[in-house]
């Protein structure tokens, strides 16, 4: 029964509701990222810069 | 410092904020897998120059057809997806390997979970990759763009992927010793999961051989797809446009978020802009696949969606285009000495230029003009060729005496050379295609006062010629500064110690017990407001994001959610809603032989240069006939809607059997400014008859109504008209008909002659039996 009233739907909507969805997760991440904390963030962004300093070396 | 001291030293730098409960205080010491690096490295070195000679020789054939040189394995339509297949999954699908092997690890502060996994991954993925250059030029092939590779391929993908890759990469990232993923890995986690679901939702098909023994051993490879016709055409884009999506562009940002900081020694111009690229990227690019069918037979709802979608790309792709070169704030000055940053720099200037592009061409309007031209060639070039290529090439030189362990590149200045060769070369190149697209769009459009056509097909292809060779002039300067790269690798590994060094690195294994900071206080004063409102700004502090971040599981589960309510958003209504697709009484299946050519039509690789699908616009229904409808292609498994037009539409193609045959077995006899190779091997192989029940019964598997005395009767009913064929072309031709008997080129014609008629014919009175399958064409008409 489902599958018949679906099949029978006009199709408009969803387009609606989908750029509905887009906006609020987009305004969602948007707060997320701008609300973080400052030392945070900076200590995120250098994690690549401090990954490959080995403290001991083996050369043989 | 000694490893003892070390050892002792504690420290958790690594764990991170905030201090966990309980850290343990004991480091663990490991050394990273660059072994494994290393031969994505060469892999992807290899399979580049590959890919790009391939390239190469088919760009020359359009201009020089004969370069095929007679042979059916190197048409341009057997080799083009050869040449895809081998830049996406060879030469970029090796390099995001290389990327990911080697910052994962790096990022993560962990050996990769498995040396195994990752061999097995390595030799897996090269297995595909000779298989892939071995079954396309044979004509074994799914007929569907970036898809094409058929099903024991397919599941080997699948194996390789997830299995070998997707297992080695997600227990990596739970036996880490960072706990905060830094953002190159989410667009890692993307790339892993949604090619994933874009391969195996695409993929899905039923071979021949679930239907019978074909008669020769390709047949065994042959399979149809469940979908057809529209939903086929919106499967198909969904995955094409992701693949650039999750395969070309999410693996090569995390590469620029973790290279671009090592190679100009600073962090990311701003993290938080890192965050929000990554997820509005992962939220809106999975909704842009329809933009690829605008003006098709596909509903105009999902083509504007897609359209909206595509625009709205625009605002993520230049953050991140933004946050990738502002990264080199203050170092500007290194870029004139370093080929490294060169590379960076002007990779992300083209990953700006294609991503404002892309988003251009999926404007409607843009489209009706862009659509079919060489102008989607030359934008899909400025992105494999400027983004991928020269982000790949930054790497690899950056990578090169760090895996080497030399104290730097062999030569410096062949390094500059190769920039600037590639550089120069994409110009041409996509200067000439620009030129060549725009010309032929405003060519197939252009209509006299009177209202009739201006231009003749083939004039809009002569103006090409020469533009062909220039794109060939770019091509070749491009790979001219491949080969010296190669030259450059190859002596630097000459440089190499001799054995290679493996440094032992210590860092705080995560601990068992790590609990989460509490949740912050709301920053309201107590009184005056609501409980909601100190919820809401709890909330709005994001340390439940941050969780996530920590939570490789979680995370990957949200990325699911965010592309599969994308996909099913439009993947449902596609398939279930009825006006989506008007049936058409007169559509019924094809008859056995004209399925047979069908599938000669999917093996020689024609959708490669012809469309199946007429606008309706104007100037198309006077060049190629009435506009296609969706309710035609409900039997085309796979749909053959095409994207390009090298040459004219063949929805209604409309012509006789004896020039059908005369033209395979040389165009130029019909046209004399074709670019279009001869077809003799269609003129001396004979039909694999065995197969053709087989055919049939798959077929009816899927849906097409045909009874069991059809299915039955098949190798007869097409014997016979094939033989009605052969007879009408003998007599025309004046050739003896033991020539032409049982011929390929027979299926093909029937097919070709078939496609796009049903529309035309009356619908049987609804007291009259239906219309059989192929009943038009059972006692085939002679020329039209």
């Amino acid at each position: 029964m489902l599958r018949g009233v679906v099949e029978l739907m006009e199709a408009e909507w969803y387009a609606v509701v989908a750029l509905v969805l887009f906006v609020l997760a987009f305004v969602a991440i948007l707060l997320n990222a701008l609300l973080r904390r400052r030392s945070e963030v900076d200590r995120q962004a250098r994690l690549p810069l401090d990954d490959d300093t080995p403290q001991a070396n083996r050369t043989e | 410092m000694s490893q003892a001291e070390t050892a002792n030293a504690g420290g958790s730098a690594s764990e991170g904020s905030p201090q966990p409960a309980g850290a343990s205080p004991h480091l663990e010491q490991f050394t990273y897998d660059d072994g494994i690096v290393r031969m994505f490295t060469l892999a992807t070195l290899i399979w580049g120059i590959v890919a790009m000679l391939v390239g190469l020789l088919i760009a020359m054939q359009l201009a020089l057809p004969a370069l095929n040189l007679g042979l059916e394995w190197t048409t341009f339509g057997r080799l083009r997806p050869l040449h895809t297949n081998a830049a996406i999954f060879a030469f970029a699908g090796n390099a995001i390997f290389a990327a990911i092997y080697y910052s994962t690890q790096r990022l993560l502060k962990t050996r990769m979970w498995s040396d195994k996994l990752g061999r097995l991954h390595f030799w897996g993925w090269q297995l595909i990759i000779v298989s892939a250059a071995v079954t396309l030029p044979l004509g074994v092939t799914q007929g569907k763009e970036y898809a094409e590779l058929e099903w024991p391929i397919d599941l080997l993908i699948a194996i390789v992927w997830v299995g070998f890759f997707g297992v080695n990469f997600f227990m990596t990232l739970k036996v880490r010793r960072e706990r905060h993923m830094y953002v190159a890995i989410w667009f890692y986690i993307a790339t892993i999961v949604t090619v994933a679901l874009l391969h195996v939702f695409n993929n899905i098909w039923v071979p021949l051989v679930a239907a019978g023994q074909p008669g020769t051993a390709l047949g065994y490879l042959k399979s149809y797809p469940i979908y057809a016709g529209v939903q086929d055409a919106f499967m198909q884009w969904w995955y094409g446009h992701n693949a650039v999506a999750f395969f070309l562009t999410t693996p090569f940002l995390g590469l620029m978020y973790y290279f671009v900081p090592k190679a100009a020694n600073r962090p990311v111009f701003s993290y938080r802009l890192s965050i929000i690229h990554f997820w509005s990227l992962v939220f809106i690019y999975i909704w842009a696949g329809p933009h690829h069918l605008h003006y098709t037979a596909l509903p105009a709802w999902a083509s504007t969606l897609g359209m909206v979608f595509s625009l709205m790309l625009w605002m993520p792709s230049w953050g991140g285009m933004i946050n990738g070169l502002l990264t080199l704030r203050g170092a500007w000055y290194k870029v004139t000495a370093d080929p490294v940053l060169k590379f960076f720099v002007v990779g992300i200037t083209f990953y700006g230029m294609s991503t404002f592009e892309g988003p251009m061409l999926s404007i409607k309007s843009v489209n009706a003009l862009s659509h079919y031209t060489d102008w989607t060639i030359g934008h899909v070039h400025s992105g494999a060729l400027g983004w991928n290529g020269f982000m790949t090439f930054g790497m690899l030189y950056w990578l090169l005496p760090r895996l080497f362990q030399t104290k730097g590149l062999y030569s410096k200045k062949l390094a500059e050379w190769h920039f600037w060769l590639g550089t120069l070369g994409i110009l041409v190149y996509i200067v000439a295609m620009y030129i060549a697209g725009i010309k032929q769009g405003l060519d197939w459009r252009a209509i006299t006062p009177e209202g009739n056509l201006k231009i003749e097909f083939i004039e809009s292809v002569e103006y090409l010629i020469p533009l062909y060779y220039l794109r060939a002039v770019g091509g070749g300067m491009y790979l001219a500064g491949v080969l010296l790269g190669a030259f450059n690798v190859y002596k630097t590994w000459k440089m190499r110690p001799k054995t290679y060094a493996e440094p032992v690195h210590t860092a705080p294994p995560l601990s068992a017990d790590y609990t989460d900071a509490p949740a912050p206080k709301h920053r309201l004063s107590e009184h005056g407001h609501p409980e909601l409102a100190k919820k809401v700004d709890v909330w709005m502090q994001g340390h439940w994001h941050r969780r996530w971040e920590r939570l490789p599981l979680k995370f990957t589960v949200w990325v699911i959610v965010a592309v599969s309510v994308a996909s099913l958003f439009e993947i449902i209504p596609t398939f279930l809603i009825r006006s989506n697709v008007p049936t058409i009484a007169t559509v019924t299946p094809y008859s056995p032989l004209e399925l047979a050519g069908r599938d000669i039509y999917v093996r020689e690789g024609c959708y490669n240069c012809h469309s199946q699908m007429i606008r309706p616009m104007y100037a198309e229904k006077l060049r190629y006939g009435e506009y296609s409808k969706a309710g035609e292609f409900v039997y085309d498994r796979p749909f053959q809607w095409g994207s390009r037009r090298i040459g004219p539409d063949l929805h209604r193609v409309n012509k006789s059997y004896q020039w059908h045959h005369k033209h395979f077995e040389d165009p130029k006899l019909l046209v004399a400014k074709s670019i279009m190779p001869p077809y003799p091997h269609l003129l001396k192989r004979k039909i694999d008859w065995k197969s053709v029940p087989v055919r049939v019964r798959a077929a009816s598997y899927l849906g097409a109504p045909y009874t069991q005395e059809q299915i039955d009767d098949a190798m007869n009913n097409a014997k016979r008209q094939a033989q009605a064929i052969a007879e009408s072309i003998a007599k025309d031709r004046n050739k003896p008909i033991e020539e032409i008997q049982e011929t390929q080129v027979l299926a093909l014609i029937a097919y070709l002659d078939r496609v796009g008629k049903d529309i035309t014919r009356t619908p049987a009175a609804e007291d009259e039996k239906p219309a059989e399958p192929g009943t038009d064409n059972a006692e085939p008409q002679g020329a039209n």
